[in-house]
């Protein structure tokens, strides 16, 4: 049942969402190597996972992976590679997500070059896996696993219209609206 | 060493949802992000789902 909504609605959300414009964000400061050690919560504040992030930056060409480790076992562990030359372009995208903290089991990911995608996909442990493959057209301005490096980017009072892929388990683009709120903390 | 405070742009991630998908999704949460503002803008903390139609969960440095 929440997979047929789950489908229903992203279907929805591309037959119903405005025309998208694809905009690539303009980069304004570069990312470089970093490595840090991120913590993720529930709403009430308890520490659910703990992460590690990598990032290796090689001339344009950046490599993204962060890995969130549940106490209950689960894994969140997504790959991010893009350029960075003049705009953030997403190159390639995998995420692997397993285990009791998550509804579904799923591994997807797509790259640019070919267009091609992958998914493997479990709805419960009593569903089969199902094998999904094909071609997609990434919008120019997917930014999956990007969102807060292209927050960094945007200029002062500047909204953003971007893209992000989300797996149906088919992948769909889905239209996100990046905008400010105001200054606070 | 105490808490520092460090000035912060707030912001709003919304998903464009049409109005079928309006209509289907009861409530998608907000997702928020707090970025360090400046001349070296940085990640400070996310709350939001991780995936679709999750819940809401904190991402930050500790």
């Amino acid at each position: 049942m929440r997979r047929a909504l789950f489908g229903i609605v992203a279907s929805s959300v591309v037959l119903f969402a405005a025309a998208a414009h694809a905009e690539p964000v303009t980069v304004r400061f570069t990312e470089g190597v970093a490595r840090g050690f991120p913590v993720l919560r529930s709403a009430s504040g308890e520490v659910l996972a703990q992460g590690d992030l990598v990032q290796v930056a090689r001339a344009n060409r950046v490599e993204n992976r962060l890995v969130f480790r549940f106490h209950d076992g689960s894994i969140y562990d997504e790959t991010v590679t893009y350029d960075q030359g003049g705009v953030f372009t997403l190159l390639s995208y995998r995420v692997v997500q397993r285990g009791p903290s998550f509804p579904e089991t799923l591994e997807a990911s797509f790259e640019r070059e070919t267009g091609e995608y992958r998914v493997r996909y479990r709805a419960d442990e009593q569903s089969a896996e199902e094998v999904l493959s094909g071609s997609f057209e990434i919008p120019a301005d997917a930014y999956n696993g990007l969102l807060c490096t292209v927050l960094k980017n945007l200029e002062a009072g500047q909204s953003q219209t971007v893209h992000i892929v989300a797996f149906t388990p088919k992948p769909r683009a889905i239209k996100m609206l990046l905008s400010r709120w105001r200054r606070s903390r | 060493m105490g808490p520092a405070v460090v000035p912060a742009t707030r912001f709003h991630i919304k998903p464009q949802l049409g109005l079928l998908a309006s209509l289907l999704v009861v409530a998608l949460p907000d997702v928020k992000a707090w970025i360090a503002a400046g001349e070296a803008p940085a990640f400070l903390r996310f709350e939001g789902p991780l995936y679709f139609m999750g819940p809401v969960w904190r991402i930050d440095w500790n």
